[in-house]
């Protein structure tokens, strides 16, 4: 445990956000994703590194082809991944080193902490089980036999999430969409998660129906202790519900901070074009709105940018001058 | 019934009159729309808004003529140019989309020939719509369509119009098939969620094109979208849909800040605003199963407001001001008075 964080200050070099007061339950540390592309390998995810703490909402923020996506199955497991290492609960998940694969093979176990919900109801629900077999099988693979147990467990779940007991012998296609995204929900509480990853969660949803998934993603949070990694394009939805947001753009993240600080002042251009493009349900405000473009820059070689802190717990991606002019601007703002 | 005797027709490019459509399925006839009516002025941008199964899109299918083998159109007329659509033979619907109304849809991939190039999708559609006796020639054709790209703002068109739609980015594909749509200078464009499957930054372009078109050109925008934000950002009128009726109807700012039927206070109330964190007011239930629509205000319900008349009798469009027209008891002289939750009556302020 001790070596391990000793690997993490010797390697992210101030580019994670270390909270020194509570421990983290997720540490990302220089996460790379590349898949094949015909002869070459597009870079999805190009450095990545955050860390999450306890009971945390914690927002990934980007366009489609961000890697918002790529970063969070790369974390669950669902990739190998290419470049870096994962940290859960202190222990090691993943690495993209041969001599500690070993190692975050055996702590694989420890995963099962860590569930996700997926953006699909529809596409991530097995049409042929049941919502008892779906909620289950999580269990099942863990090894659960009882069988009265499992039951208990599946109508626990159940209840958490606002269905009943009695829609555990139905079949997905039975339920509205937000039902099933309340099943696809009760299939991850029931592993008793420390972390829940979702994954545009309600964006395939009806607003009045957002709100219902919102909600309840709420509640969770607060009844159960949970810590959330919340992956959106919407940052509305977002802001409404995540503590700090990373804002992520062609693979790496250029903007994190506490939502209130990341609304009230976007520093980087891209974030700031985000912002400006939101449609917001005020026609006053839409009438007096002017919106940015956003250009990604070319930098020089010798001038390369990083994420770099600007003030405590706020950083941004850029080069040394940026950042003396992002200071210059957060000291005005003040 | 709305605002009909007010308007001068010929300032009307399109009315809907009591139209009615029904879907025969195995599980029972499913009314989609019932009795709606509304009228697009010149040069105006209405949006209907509503959630799935509210009928918006099925409206819009029914003006265009592509409503499913199933779909029955159990009463209505659609007025364009003193014409009523639903009485056209298909042969002369073919004439009066493109040239009289065009549609884009949501998702550009699936509108658009995977196989072929896009620069030929678009000569077609121009060779297709010719008028009558004129020769087009694929040179002039050619033309005509690149500098259609152009005023579509899709850089290099000369290089695109050779490329297939996989290699463009959704927001070119969206570009390419606007393109299409005004291919042959229609006066209406119907906008079916436009820009649902598109990035916030690519959707705020795509609705300033959209924009840019509307005043350039002098089309009329009926503008189908769940998104309110979108709405506020696009619409002069504004029309509230909920299972398969028009609940409430007005200009853009009596929608959204003096709104009166509670389905649209719910509607405002469950997007999460950018300068609260206050709990989210979700709409409790779910949208009624329209084989055999509730009888009554089919919102009722779900409705906090609803009155004992709700769950017995349909309310009539109630007139607020010449603009703004309701179905809600609510608005009833006996009705009790009622508040509306505080987000629908404030504006923003920056």
């Amino acid at each position: 445990m001790e070596t391990e964080n000793r690997i993490i200050k010797e390697q992210t070099d101030g580019a994670g956000t270390r909270i020194q007061d509570q421990e983290p339950i997720l540490q990302v540390e220089n996460l790379s994703q590349r898949f094949k592309l015909g002869k070459t390998f597009f870079k999805a995810v190009d450095g990545v590194s955050f860390e999450i703490k306890k009971g945390e909402a914690f927002g990934l923020v980007g366009e489609s082809g961000s890697g918002k996506t790529t970063t969070g199955r790369s974390i669950i497991g669902l990739y190998e991944i290419w470049g870096g290492r994962v940290w859960f609960q202190g222990k090691l998940i993943a690495t993209a080193y041969k001599d500690e694969k070993k190692q975050a093979r055996e702590n694989v176990k420890f995963t099962r902490r860590i569930q996700m919900i997926f953006q699909d109801p529809i596409a991530s629900l097995n049409p042929r089980m049941t919502v008892r077999e779906i909620v289950a099988e999580g269990l099942i693979v863990a090894g659960e036999k009882d069988r009265d147990r499992i039951d208990e467990k599946v109508y626990e779940s159940l209840r958490l999430v606002g269905l009943l007991p009695e829609h555990a012998g139905r079949y997905p296609h039975e339920f509205s969409g937000g039902q099933r995204q309340r099943i696809g929900i009760a299939r991850s509480l029931i592993m008793k998660p420390e972390l829940l990853i979702a994954d545009e969660p309600v964006s395939a949803l009806d607003v009045s129906i957002q709100a219902q998934v919102v909600n309840l993603l709420n509640d969770l949070k607060k009844e159960l202790g949970l810590t959330v990694l919340f992956i959106a394009h919407d940052l509305s939805v977002v802001k409404y519900f995540c503590d700090r947001i990373a804002v992520m753009s062609e693979g790496r993240i250029v903007e994190l901070a506490s939502s209130k600080e990341l609304f009230a002042k976007p520093l980087h251009p891209y974030t700031q074009s985000l912002l400006s493009a939101i449609p917001y349900p005020d026609p006053d405000y839409e009438r007096g709105r002017t919106r940015l473009n956003y250009e990604p820059k070319i930098y020089e070689e010798s001038d390369e940018p990083k994420l770099q802190e600007v003030k405590k717990g706020r950083y941004v991606y850029a080069t040394n001058d940026e950042l003396k002019e992002y200071k210059r601007e957060l000291r005005e703002k003040i | 019934m709305e605002e009909g005797n007010l308007k001068n027709s010929n300032t009307v490019a399109l009315a809907v009159k009591n139209l009615s459509v029904t879907f025969h399925t195995p599980s029972g006839n499913v009314q989609a729309v019932r009795s709606v009516d509304f009228t697009l002025q010149k040069g105006e941008t209405l949006a209907i808004v509503g959630e799935s199964g509210s009928g918006k899109s099925v409206t819009s299918k029914a003006i265009m003529g592509l409503l499913a083998k199933n779909a029955k159109i159990d009463s209505g007329e659609i007025v364009c140019d003193g014409e009523d659509l639903l009485k056209q033979t298909e042969r002369e619907m073919t004439r009066i989309r493109g040239r009289k109304i065009a549609m884009i849809f949501q998702d550009p991939m699936s509108s658009l020939n995977p196989i072929m190039r896009v620069g030929k999708q678009i000569t077609e559609t121009i060779i297709l719509n010719r008028k009558k006796g004129k020769k087009v020639t694929k040179k002039e054709a050619k033309e005509r369509a690149i500098e259609l790209m152009r005023e579509v703002g899709i850089p290099e068109p000369e290089t695109r119009f050779q490329q297939y739609p996989f290699e463009l980015s959704g927001g070119m594909r969206q570009r390419i098939v606007i393109a299409i749509a005004l291919s042959s200078n229609p006066d209406i464009l119907i906008c079916d969620e436009p820009t649902t499957a598109l990035d916030v930054t690519i959707q705020a372009q795509i609705l300033d094109l959209i924009d840019r078109l509307k005043s350039e050109r002098k089309l009329s925008v009926l503008f189908i979208t769940h998104d309110l934000g979108v709405v506020a950002r696009m619409a002069d009128r504004v029309a509230v849909m909920y299972a398969g009726k028009i609940v409430e109807v007005g200009t853009v700012d009596e929608v959204f800040y003096s709104s009166r039927h509670p389905y649209t206070w719910a509607l405002l109330s469950s997007v999460p605003r950018m300068d609260s964190k206050a709990r989210l007011d979700s709409i409790v239930g779910s949208p009624p199963d329209m084989t055999n629509p509730p009888k009554g205000d089919a919102f009722a319900p779900r409705n906090p407001y609803a009155l004992a008349i709700d769950f017995e009798e349909e309310p009539p469009m109630f007139k607020v001001s010449d603009t703004h027209y309701v179905a809600s008891w609510l608005l009833h002289e006996y009705a009790p008075k009622v508040r509306p939750p505080k987000v629908c009556r404030i504006k923003r302020k920056e």
